[in-house]
């Protein structure tokens, strides 16, 4: 009975998930060809103007940043990639319960012999695959754009100094623009924290999905609910970093352990990091890995998809409308 | 003991109830299905029929009472229930985003094969045996697909309300289930259409399939039901047999001054001094000689439509429904 559940799901969202692949596949290829259009020491020029309020909403080091693997991190944290994990949470959550009955679905798929929970959970491990899929396919794309694309470099013209056997750049010189595969730059192989940090967001936010959706009748009231509720948590992040005091309203919030490029930089700078549930920063400051906020995201998510399904289980079904 | 498992009816229904809030949707209803009989429900919009199918098919739990279908209970042991029946609603939806081909193909695969289709697999051909229940459901949902015209290539987003709902038909009627809900199948049918489902509906019958049937056309009630339950504001206002309401008569006339007519359990209005109108559902053999005994002149006798009753029904609500509840010779109730 899963079989002919999970076909049934894949055809009706078949270009939905598709689309949200492509996208993102698309999405950090491109990232990665915008990476390479601009040298490293220009970026570094552009960061220095920046002000410091901006400077203090974003957690990662400078010096990370304006290395080609920081600037590919940041792709992990523009609103697009968040978007398109959104629209596909969103709209599997919310179709789980409210969508199928709303449009009145429901009643002759659960006139079959098939239990609520079944119902329920073989859409929701679909809907978790899609989500495993997206977060794959963001580093299929910096793959993608890492193996095809090649960086503008810039450098200046040295001299080399006798006897001591080193360099001098002249910067004076007109600098000389060189053509390198962003491979000789960058190793996609680091990214894979942002994406394991992108699948534990977007489990969160079917969570969230589904909540809305096991309680209410209208998928429109549904989306509604969990749109206004990310974009709360997405503005509560923000007031947070940008003002002490109210440094404690980022609990509130999911985005708060979205952290894709520190979570990067920290794998990629620092041993400890990769594994464990905490490391010692510098200063030894004890911080947590990404794996500590990562899961802390996938047990509210997989708390909130079973306490939906304990809804769906209970709940009546009203007449569609 | 075994004539007494041979009786166990298909659905139990005890005293069920289902209260909104302030709104009773469905009052202590009771009644009983046997297996083979095609179950008909009347009333009018927002009597209970839709509730009563819902609490049945466990889509709500009841606020009282308990059903049962086939023993188990249809809230807690829904599941179980579920593999004895089907259903079709009111206003069918079916995935938009599939073709009909594939709607089909997924209500055909998603039952658990059937004890009987199991057994039957078993004493098949070899040939036949090759091919699994599934896709037996699926050819019969073919072939029935067919026979009501229906284009399986097509988008069920792209289909007419009419279409998708032979589409569902398809669906439902492709499942070897021994119990079919029908919440008003025929709706959104041409009359072609109709006679059509209504003529597969005798088949099911003829094959021992029970069905439940809810519909506001009387005269399809009429045509197929064994049995009909009369629901109004959620109460169970009558209960009968469909050969025994036919046999209901309206009898007026007028009788001589200082004789008295009071049957007990029937409705007798007086129209005037003398003049009486009586619905009834004896035997005429039986009536006859007694009124005749009266003296009663200007006698006319007429035969009762399913109309006339369901009219009586809804207008007659006595504090005691039990003593309202048409005595069921068959059903042993």
């Amino acid at each position: 009975m899963i079989g002919p559940l999970l076909r049934k799901t894949w055809l009706e969202t078949r270009w939905l998930l598709g689309g949200c692949l492509v996208l993102m596949c698309f999405f950090f290829w491109l990232r990665v060809w915008l990476v390479s259009r601009l040298d490293s020491g220009r970026f570094q020029q552009i960061l220095e103007l920046l002000p410091n309020q901006i400077r203090s909403l974003v957690r990662v080091d400078f010096s990370f940043i304006v290395t080609h693997t920081g600037r590919v991190s940041i792709g992990f944290e523009e609103p697009m990639v968040v978007l398109i994990m959104a629209i596909w949470c969103i709209s599997r959550g919310s179709d789980l319960v409210s969508g199928e009955l709303s449009r009145g679905t429901m009643e002759m798929l659960l006139a079959q012999p098939i239990s609520r929970r079944r119902a329920f959970f073989v859409p929701m491990l679909y809907a978790l695959a899609g989500v495993t899929l997206l977060a794959m396919v963001s580093l299929v794309g910096t793959w993608l754009g890492v193996a095809t694309i090649q960086a503008n470099e810039a450098y200046y013209p040295s001299i080399k100094i006798p006897l001591v056997g080193t360099s001098l750049p002249i910067p004076f010189a007109k600098p000389i623009e060189t053509r390198v595969p962003m491979s000789e730059l960058v190793d996609w192989r680091d990214f894979w924290p942002g994406a394991v940090n992108l699948f534990a967001v977007g489990v969160a936010m079917l969570g969230f999905a589904t909540v809305f959706s096991a309680y209410d009748r209208f998928r429109w009231r549904a989306i509604g609910g969990v749109a206004i509720t990310l974009i709360l948590m997405s503005i509560l992040k923000v007031v947070s970093m940008s003002y002490a005091p109210v440094a404690w309203l980022g609990w509130l919030s999911i985005f708060s352990a979205f952290e894709p490029a520190l979570f990067i930089s920290q794998t990629s700078t620092d041993p400890n990091a990769v594994w464990s549930l905490y490391f010692l920063g510098k200063q030894d400051v004890l911080l947590f890995s990404h794996w500590t906020y990562n899961l802390v995201l996938l047990g509210l998510g997989a708390s909130l998809i079973w306490h939906s399904s304990r809804v769906f289980e209970r709940r009546d079904l009203p007449a569609p409308l | 003991m075994a004539s007494e498992t041979n009786v166990m009816p298909l659905i139990q229904v005890e005293e069920l109830g289902k209260v909104y809030g302030n709104f009773t949707a469905l009052d202590r209803c009771s009644l009983q299905i046997h297996a083979g009989e095609i179950f008909g429900l009347l009333g009018p919009n927002g009597a209970g029929k839709t509730t009563l199918m819902r609490c049945l098919l466990g889509f709500i739990r009841p606020t009282s009472g308990r059903a049962r279908i086939g023993g188990f209970d249809c809230w807690t042991q829904r599941t179980q229930a579920h593999s004895l029946l089907t259903y079709m609603p009111a206003q069918p939806q079916l995935p938009r985003l599939m073709r009909a081909r594939d709607v089909l193909r997924f209500f055909a695969d998603v039952r658990p094969p059937m004890p009987s289709e199991a057994g039957r697999e078993s004493t098949t051909t070899a040939i036949e045996s090759t091919t699994s229940p599934a896709t037996r459901r699926f050819e019969r949902a073919c072939q029935l697909a067919d026979r009501l015209q229906l284009d399986l290539n097509r988008w069920v987003a792209l289909m007419s309300t009419g279409m998708r709902q032979k589409l569902a038909i398809a669906a439902t009627l492709c499942s070897d289930a021994p119990l079919v809900f029908l919440d008003e199948p025929t709706a959104n049918l041409d009359p072609d259409v109709r006679s059509q489902l209504l003529q597969e509906l005798d088949d099911l019958r003829r094959r021992g399939t029970t069905i439940v049937f809810s519909s506001h056309v009387l005269s399809e009630i009429e045509q197929i039901c064994d049995r009909v339950a009369v629901l109004a504001k959620g109460r169970l206002v009558g209960l009968s047999e469909m050969h025994r309401l036919q046999q209901g008569s309206v009898i007026t006339g007028k009788l001589p001054s200082n004789t008295k007519l009071e049957v007990p359990g029937e409705r007798i209005d007086w129209t005037e001094p003398g003049r009486f109108k009586w619905q009834s559902y004896r035997p005429l053999e039986e009536l006859l000689p007694s009124l005749l005994s009266l003296g009663v002149s200007e006698l006319k006798i007429e035969n009762l439509g399913l109309l006339d009753i369901y009219h009586q029904h809804l207008s007659y609500r006595p504090p005691d429904a039990a003593a309202f509840q048409l005595k069921d010779a068959g059903s042993g109730q």
